[in-house]
């Protein structure tokens, strides 16, 4: 009775629960000493009992699970005190039976039928073994068989404490012994399991939290930066790269990945703990050393470091009035150092810091000057890697230049003079012949003036060229060298202008004498190059367009892949520009062809990249309504679905975005997909019921299909629209009525029944007018007999939708013979 | 027992376990029963392709890359510009 009593008053806090320790272990003793000790252990269990069938929302039963686990690490504590001078002599001790006694019926409620009771049973292993040090073998295995079998619950609260309890048994790691012993303990790759497997993103984070940091948990921990579930994202960032250690051990490019991953995210909590995580704690690991850090992001081969570098300077404004570039650096820039600049003067630029730059960074004649002092030195050198060095300075250099303040004139010529004669005479890379080019349109007065810089430049090119070959025969290899490096900086010029060809002597010249050679090149780089250029050229010229369209048909079809790719994109950039006047001209390309060319490189899985391509373009065109048919748009919707295209990420994820964008835009648009979708859905189903069964679940269910088009095709959704015009809408009753139709041409019940039951997700007003509901009310009559065959369930469906249509029918017949009277 | 458990609820604060009593071995019997149906979730058969819940990788589509031309990034296409909007949608179905 004194043990209930102590069980009774500490159920309301935990404040008192010290001296209930005291109470409980002088009546544990009293026990032993008036010989009730199995007494005492049997009253304890049965005190227990009460708590387990205590739902677990409940917080005394929490309190009492407490009390327990406090007693039995008191108990711990004495007698591992006791023990020091025996050594493990004495193994039958008060403590070790009672807790055998305790756990023992404990495991005997862990299979209980009853959640709470298997919740609780848990929650008190877990809480006991907090405080427990060692217990038999027996017994342990007993425990971790059960566990285990816990861990599978059906109860997710269940499998996340018998997670956390399981977690304690993982053993103490230590990197170094890690090495060579990498096998884990049991307990550690049962929550490794856990940490993939589990459904329930509570579970897994429970896993992420509680696994041993080790360098053969690291991958599974890093892996979780990309968990479905967003709070498991987070704490990858937050916590467990912290938990890790010095970021410097985790392998560089799962680094980069990480990052990207983090600041990439479309969660901005996310982002955020990502920010956080390297702008503070990554920076705090190498002492603050802006410089170190980066070096750590590999930046010359780092997708990421420049958007990372832009969270950073918002993330660290503190730091902004710290950072300076003396004059001496610019002397000796290193990759990071002008990594830095450029990401420094980028935040600098776009933050309006003009007092910042002009503290920092040097006049534009100074920039120049220092431009070919490293534009020289590139030319000497002979080792690659410094080479690339020298190559990543440069192009940094040249990118703050883009958007230098070039008011003062004897700055912006010695800038001119510094990138004509580059461009001129070093060969450039294709990186920095882009970006000498975005410098040079920024010095030139206008685009007339770009342009004939730029042809100026690429005949200067050939001129010297051909002066060589005067002296020396050349080879043609450096014939092909020199004719790529004019396309490439013809290519970058084209890219930049936007005004008519028509009256541009200099760019047409181009394309008579550098482009079109180019194009019928042998060589495949050059015609790539040569393609690429051709199209930019049809971009400004209506009549070339129409002219070369069939030349890019061709390479589409015919071509290898890095030119069907050129050309399928300047198919569709034309098209965007032009519009469909680029078709059915004489001796032009006709539409159907163009259709037909469309269609087989949009169903053919071989060239993933192409394809991916080609229903982007499309949705382009769509969107814009530079394209309608009808059957060229239900077959994206089934190459969408196609399970062909399962693992085509690009093509599937540029769908998901562009056609609900496409249907919610317009309601034209959305008549479209409620025009096609009955057709396409039946294919669809046709396609997916005649699937082998081992290919099954690669296809969407059909349900999941056919809720999408209801969805996709709810007037509710598209944008802009008064509320009479969606009752308006005729998309929904359209794709009912073909739905409709198409029940009565098939024996299938499964797929009758489908859309029975899904029949009351449509949304059908009387505003829609009775001539258009007439037409849904025969198609409901003329299914109504095969109706009567289905199920009883699809039967009651089928009723409400008409009782639900018959008002609305009938409201639309009062309003219509009002109209006529 | 329905009643008591409504109460709880109301009273919540003031739930508290009566101690005084203790189950009889046939309560006891009854809440340690095992159950007839199994309280485990149903194994994966091995074959299953499972993702092992992570995010297929994001390409990040968006509205900005439909308005774009494909070798003219910088260059928006007129045509869209009745297309202001397609942001909204954007948002309005990520939150679907």
């Amino acid at each position: 009775n004194a043990l209930a009593k102590v069980f009774q008053d500490s159920q309301a806090s935990v404040a008192g629960h010290k001296k209930q320790i005291i109470v409980l272990k002088a009546i544990q003793l009293r026990a032993q000493e008036l010989d009730h000790e199995e007494f005492f252990n049997f009253v304890f269990c049965k005190l227990v009992n009460k708590v387990l069938v205590i739902k677990k929302s409940e917080v005394v039963g929490d309190r009492i699970v407490k009390l327990v686990a406090a007693f039995i690490l008191s108990l711990q504590q004495d007698y591992s005190t006791e023990e020091e001078g025996e050594e493990e002599e004495e193994e039958d001790t008060l403590f070790s039976r009672f807790v055998r006694v305790f756990l023992i019926h404990l495991l005997k409620g862990i299979e209980s039928k009853d959640k709470n009771v298997r919740y609780r049973v848990v929650q008190f292993l877990d809480f006991a073994m907090s405080g427990l040090g060692e217990i038999d073998q027996e017994l342990y295995e007993t425990l971790t068989y059960s566990l285990d079998r816990r861990l599978h619950d059906k109860e997710q609260n269940i499998r996340i404490k018998a997670l956390h309890c399981i977690a304690r048994f993982q053993e103490e790691q230590n990197d170094e012994a890690d090495e060579d012993a990498s096998l884990d303990d049991d307990a550690t790759s049962k929550l490794l399991v856990a940490i993939q497997n589990d459904s329930s993103a509570e579970v897994r984070r429970a896993a992420l939290l509680n696994l041993a940091r080790s360098n053969h948990t690291k991958h599974y921990l890093l892996e979780r930066a990309k968990d479905v579930n967003s709070i498991n994202r987070r704490l990858v960032y937050s916590r467990v790269v912290k938990d890790l250690g010095d970021f410097r051990t985790i392998d560089s490019k799962t680094r980069e990945k990480i990052l990207s991953w983090g600041l990439k995210d479309r969660e901005e909590s996310v982002q955020k703990a990502c920010v956080k995580m390297f702008a503070q704690d990554w920076l705090s690991t190498v002492d603050g050393d802006l410089i170190e850090l980066l070096e750590r992001l590999h930046i010359a081969h780092s997708e990421v470091a420049e958007l990372a570098m832009k969270h950073f300077f918002n993330f660290r404004k503190d730091l902004i009035p710290k950072i300076s570039f003396p004059e001496d650096i610019w002397l000796k820039l290193t990759p990071e150092i002008s990594f830095l600049a450029r990401t420094f003067y980028f935040h600098c630029f776009q933050n309006l810091l003009y007092d910042i730059v002009d503290a920092n960074f040097p006049e534009s004649a100074r920039l120049a000057e220092l431009l070919t002092r490293y534009l020289v030195e590139r030319k000497t050198i002979l080792n690659s890697e410094e080479e690339e060095d020298f190559g990543f300075v440069i192009e940094n250099l040249l990118t703050i230049a883009v958007n230098y303040d070039y008011s003062d004139e004897i700055g912006r010529r010695a800038m001119l003079q510094t990138i004509r004669s580059s461009l001129t005479n070093d060969r450039l890379p294709a990186n920095l012949t882009k970006v000498a080019l975005q410098v040079l349109r920024k010095l030139s007065i206008n685009e007339r003036d770009f342009t004939s810089m730029v042809t100026e430049i690429i005949s200067d090119i050939r001129d010297v060229d051909e002066e060589n070959e005067n002296n020396l025969p050349n080879s043609e290899e450096d014939e092909l060298k020199t004719v790529l490096i004019c396309l490439s900086i013809c290519k970058s010029m084209l890219v930049l202008i936007n005004d008519p060809l028509k009256d541009n002597i200099s760019v047409t010249s181009l394309i008579d004498t550098l482009i079109n050679p180019a194009v019928r090149n042998k060589n495949s780089d050059a015609r790539e190059a040569g393609t690429e250029a051709l199209s930019l050229c049809c971009l400004l010229d209506l009549e070339l367009a129409t002219e070369q369209l069939y030349l890019f048909g061709l390479c589409l079809s015919k071509g290898h892949e890095e030119l069907r790719i050129i050309a399928i994109k300047a198919i569709f950039d034309i098209l965007s520009v032009h519009g469909t006047k680029v078709l059915d001209v004489e001796d032009g390309v006709d539409t159907l062809s163009f259709h037909k060319l469309l269609y087989r490189t949009l169903k053919n899985p071989e060239l993933p990249a192409l394809q991916a391509l080609c229903a982007e373009g499309l949705c382009k065109l769509y969107l814009a309504d530079v394209m309608t048919d009808d059957e060229l748009f239900e077959t994206l919707i089934l190459t969408y679905y196609n399970p062909l295209n399962a693992d085509n990420q690009s093509l599937l994820q540029a769908f998901t975005f562009c056609l609900p964008v496409y249907c919610f835009s317009h309601p034209n648009h959305q008549a479209k997909m409620s025009s096609i979708g009955s057709d396409a859905f039946k294919r669809l189903y046709n396609a997916h019921s005649g699937e082998q069964e081992e290919d099954e679940r690669e296809m969407i269910s059909p349900t999941i299909i056919l809720q999408q088009l209801i969805y996709w095709t709810d007037p509710a959704n598209v944008v802009n629209q008064e509320q009479s015009e969606i009752q308006k809408s005729k998309t929904h009753l359209t794709l009912l009525i073909g739905l409709l139709e198409s029940i009565e041409e098939t024996d299938d019940k499964k797929y009758r029944k489908m859309i029975i039951m899904n029949m009351n997700k449509f949304t059908i007003h009387s505003s829609i007018g009775y001539e258009d509901l007439k037409k849904l009310k025969a198609a409901l009559e003329g299914v109504e007999e095969i109706v009567e065959d289905q199920d009883n369930i699809s039967k009651t469906n089928f009723t409400k939708f008409l009782n639900r249509f018959e008002p609305v029918f009938t409201e639309a017949q009062v309003v219509e013979q009002e109209k006529s009277n | 027992q329905q009643q008591s458990e409504n109460k709880n609820k109301k009273v919540k604060q003031d739930f508290t376990i009566d101690f005084t009593t203790l189950l009889d071995d046939d309560e006891e019997e009854r809440i340690f029963t095992k159950s007839k149906i199994s309280t485990m979730l149903p194994q994966p058969t091995g074959n299953e392709r499972h993702n092992n819940y992570l995010l297929p990788d994001d390409i990040f589509f968006s509205s900005e890359q439909l308005t774009k031309l494909f070798l003219k990034p910088h260059q928006k296409l007129s045509v869209f510009r009745k297309f202001k909007h397609i942001r909204s949608i954007d948002n309005k179905d990520a939150n679907n």
